[in-house]
């Protein structure tokens, strides 16, 4: 579907967007995923608020079943129902199992336009969620639920833009790739708005915390978050570029700016060798869960 | 001054405890929740079982009550249904014990000597007439009522296609005669042993005849037989009776062809007009998944018929089965019988008749003293009420059957109902027979003559299994010697039961009483492979001949 037309003001285009994201299939995401994500930020949830989420959408019932009972998570009995999954995997877990395979739906349909594909940014992006929680764990001693989310969703506009500004977004990452300029540069010139804005629309209109909703607005600027969440977004910036060194999927979503990654690196008091440490060990957890069927 | 500069190594080492401290005290915090959380989830669950378990025992006492009342509602039903058979039954009954007696006497009187007064004879014919249209009536009532009521079953057994004619001839054959009307019969030579209902199928046409009957004078009806197909042994059958007497009005016949044609359930019986006749045979027919067609014109004549489906056509054959063949007989009746019978009349009846004939009826209006009054007189047969006050007729049979001298007298069960279930429970019981009041004199002589042997001794049965025809009284069996002397040669039962299809269309073509029983004990003999007993027979039928 192609929503926005050029003559249209930007901002109209990004409603028109989200108009048409809630008329697709892709408002059943925003539904369970904005359900999850709510009740990872509260924390009188429980156990049973979790498995009747979950229990309203049975191909993701199925599919958590399904990763609950590989060999990654080794339980010792079958698992057949999610409240089974829950006392057996743990909670925190299949909450966790639960937003990564609903928003992994987001990037169900895999095509490739010029280098890029939605299964790659998939890839980078559980990537990046997955560093953002490690370090935010390890480095500040802080749960990283909130920051994993804001990962696995850090791309959502770039999905957006694929999906309904189809041949613009063509045209964007064929500029990108013959002058070699950085994506965000060509989406703001063709559509007056980069897809980190459009994302902050959508996590906005989805209802999503506000720490979350930041994080996606200023994961390729950090500075210009407001301050109570630059650590989150800059932690979001730092992890990003851990998958740009190691080459993870699609990496080139967030551009490296040397400098910008320094600034974050002294501002959050973060030393490489640290980092180091924790991608090193986050990359054989990832290549684990991949072997065992876990992601 | 102390050394402060560490090396490399130790720093990333430091790190490292510091990300595993952070993380273990995470993964604690964690765990404490996670703890916390299943503690909650399974009191909500437990909470949610209980809750459950509630709903599910409300809705199983709920089920149950339900189940309970369904079961009521079910046994109320078939309390009526019992009720309404029992209350057909005792109707039938009622009705009939007092036409036996009308009829009975009505027929003795017939038969006395003196028959000067002309008129009284009249009267007395009349009397006869009448009271078996009554009972006939009574018999289309009590059918109809179970009809509606959904209690008639159907009676199939072995029989064959011949058989349907003729048991109907009886009926109707002096009728005709008296009628002036000539009488065709276009029957197919063929003759298979068909499983259908012979009792409601004899009645459908007993009635189109009555019909046909009563409406032609000094005319003419025509009886055809049609047999479809075969096919997976199965056959349709349609029996065609025409008259060329005065037929029915255009607007009678519209409304009867309407009731023809309607769905035959016997709760729609709208039948104003129709007469009681026709709308049974309408419903027995449909009943057994058939159905009738009738054309008519006016002053010229009626055809009726009835379409049969599906009959079942039986391959092998099987011995005649009794009941059937009380025709007129030679054959020697037995010296004395006896009733028993609560009813006094019944008793007064069966003397008059049998006592001018030479045979001695011996009555007793009770069981007990049946069974004295036969210690005495050593009766050759016992037709047994089964309807008696005290002891019945079922329990009658076991008392006597249970004596030694008695067990191989026949004992004939006497009874107003024609119901089938009755008819089969004195069979499955142990009586020899069934015969229905008011009692048909011919059918009784024919049972009389029918049992007359049976006590004659194991002596006389032995002799009796060693004889054979004589091949010169049956020309027919004549022809068959080679065919016996093959089977002493060479016994192949395959090759036996062709011959005794051979034996039994001449037992039937000869129609003599001593050839039927040398039949039947063939045919005995080969259902059991009795092969010691067929040569035999093989044998003396040979020798006997001579070479």
């Amino acid at each position: 579907m192609e929503t926005a037309v050029q003559t249209d003001r930007p901002t109209e285009r990004i409603e028109r967007i989200i108009s048409a994201i809630n008329d697709s299939d892709i408002s059943s995401i925003k539904s369970v995923v904005g359900s999850i994500i709510r009740l990872i930020n509260d924390p009188k949830s429980t156990a049973k608020d979790l498995k009747e989420i979950i229990s309203i959408d049975p191909p993701l019932t199925a599919k958590i079943l399904r990763v609950s009972n590989s060999s990654f998570y080794a339980a010792q009995t079958q698992i057949d129902d999610v409240g089974k999954a829950i006392v057996w995997v743990g909670f925190n877990t299949v909450r966790e199992l639960a937003l990564r395979q609903k928003a992994c739906e987001l990037f169900d349909k895999d095509e490739a336009i010029e280098g890029y594909r939605r299964s790659e940014l998939w890839a980078y992006s559980v990537a990046t969620a997955h560093f953002a929680k490690m370090i935010y764990r390890r480095e500040f001693g802080k749960q990283g639920d909130s920051i994993y989310s804001a990962g696995l969703l850090h791309k959502i506009g770039l999905i957006a833009e694929e999906q309904f500004l189809r041949k613009a977004f063509t045209k964007v990452l064929h500029i990108a790739n013959v002058q070699g300029h950085h994506l965000t540069k060509i989406e703001r010139k063709v559509f007056g708005f980069d897809h980190a804005l459009l994302g902050k629309e959508i996590a906005l209109n989805w209802h999503l915390p506000d720490e979350i909703v930041n994080c996606i607005a200023y994961h390729a600027n950090p500075f210009e978050a407001p301050e109570e969440y630059f650590e989150m977004a800059a932690i979001m910036y730092i992890s990003a570029i851990q998958c740009h060194f190691a080459q993870i999927g699609y990496y080139r979503a967030t551009l490296f700016d040397d400098d910008l990654y320094t600034r974050c690196l002294d501002a959050l008091g973060l030393e490489q060798d640290a980092l180091n440490l924790i991608i090193q060990e986050g990359q054989l957890e990832i290549a684990e869960m991949l072997e065992k069927g876990a992601l | 001054m102390e050394l402060t500069v560490k090396d490399d190594k130790t720093l990333l080492l430091e790190r490292r405890i510091r990300h595993l401290e952070n993380e273990l005290e995470l993964t604690r915090r964690e765990k404490e929740e996670a703890t916390q959380k299943y503690f909650e989830f399974y009191s909500q669950l437990e909470d949610l079982v209980k809750e459950r378990t509630a709903d599910l025992h409300r809705a199983h006492i709920a089920l149950e009550e339900k189940n309970q009342s369904l079961q009521d509602a079910l046994g109320l039903v078939e309390k009526a249904n019992a009720t309404r058979s029992g209350f057909l039954a005792n109707v039938s009954h009622e009705l009939r014990t007092p036409l036996n007696a009308i009829l009975g006497f009505a027929q003795i009187l017939a038969e006395e000597k003196n028959k000067e007064n002309s008129a009284s004879l009249a009267y007395i014919g009349h009397i006869i007439k009448s009271a078996n249209n009554l009972s006939a009536l009574i018999d289309d009532l009590i059918a109809l009522s179970k009809l509606e009521a959904g209690v008639m079953a159907l009676e199939e057994k072995e029989v064959r296609l011949h058989q349907i004619f003729n048991s109907c001839w009886k009926g109707i054959g002096k009728r005709l005669q008296d009628r002036n009307i000539i009488f065709d019969k276009i029957i197919p030579k063929e003759n298979p042993l068909l499983y259908i209902d012979l009792h409601h199928i004899r009645r459908i046409l007993f009635h189109l005849f009555d019909n046909a009957i009563r409406y032609t004078e000094n005319g003419r009806i025509m009886f055809e037989v049609k047999i479809g197909p075969i096919r997976k042994e199965r056959t349709n059958l349609t029996f065609v009776i025409v008259d060329n007497g005065s037929g029915i009005p255009a607007g009678l016949l519209k409304n009867i062809r309407a009731y023809f044609k309607k769905a035959s359930s016997a709760t729609n019986t709208n039948y104003e007009g129709l007469g009681i006749g026709l709308v049974l045979c309408r419903l027995i027919a449909g009943e057994m998944g058939g159905h009738l067609d009738i054309q008519s014109i006016e002053g010229q004549g009626t055809e009726v018929s009835l379409h049969l489906k599906d009959i079942k056509i039986l391959q092998k054959d099987e011995k005649n089965i009794s009941g059937e063949k009380h025709e007129e007989s030679t054959h020697p009746l037995c010296n004395s019988f006896m009733v028993i019978d609560d009813t006094e009349q019944n008793i007064t009846l069966l003397r008059h008749y049998y006592e001018g004939k030479g045979i001695k009826v011996l009555g007793a209006t009770s069981v007990k003293k049946g069974l004295a009054l036969a210690r005495k007189t050593r009766p050759d047969l016992i037709l047994m009420d089964i309807n008696m006050p005290e002891i019945d007729g079922f329990e009658g049979l076991k008392m006597f059957k249970s004596i030694k001298e008695f067990e191989q007298v026949p004992v004939i069960a006497f009874s107003a109902s024609n119901d089938a279930m009755h008819v089969e429970k004195a069979r499955q019981a142990g009586f020899d027979d069934y015969l229905l009041k008011p009692v048909d004199f011919p059918v009784l002589t024919g049972m009389l003559q029918q049992y007359s042997n049976h006590d004659t001794g194991d002596v006389s049965k032995e002799s009796n299994e060693e004889s054979v025809p004589d091949l010169k009284m049956f020309p027919g069996l004549a022809e068959l010697r080679d065919r016996f002397e093959k089977h002493i040669h060479s016994p192949v039962l395959s090759e036996i039961k062709e011959t005794l299809v051979r034996i039994e269309e001449l037992t039937h073509h000869y129609n003599r009483p001593e050839l039927e029983k040398w039949y039947e004990r063939m045919s005995n003999a080969v259902e059991q492979f009795d092969m010691g007993f067929l040569n035999k027979q093989f044998h003396l039928l040979t020798d006997k001949n001579g070479k």
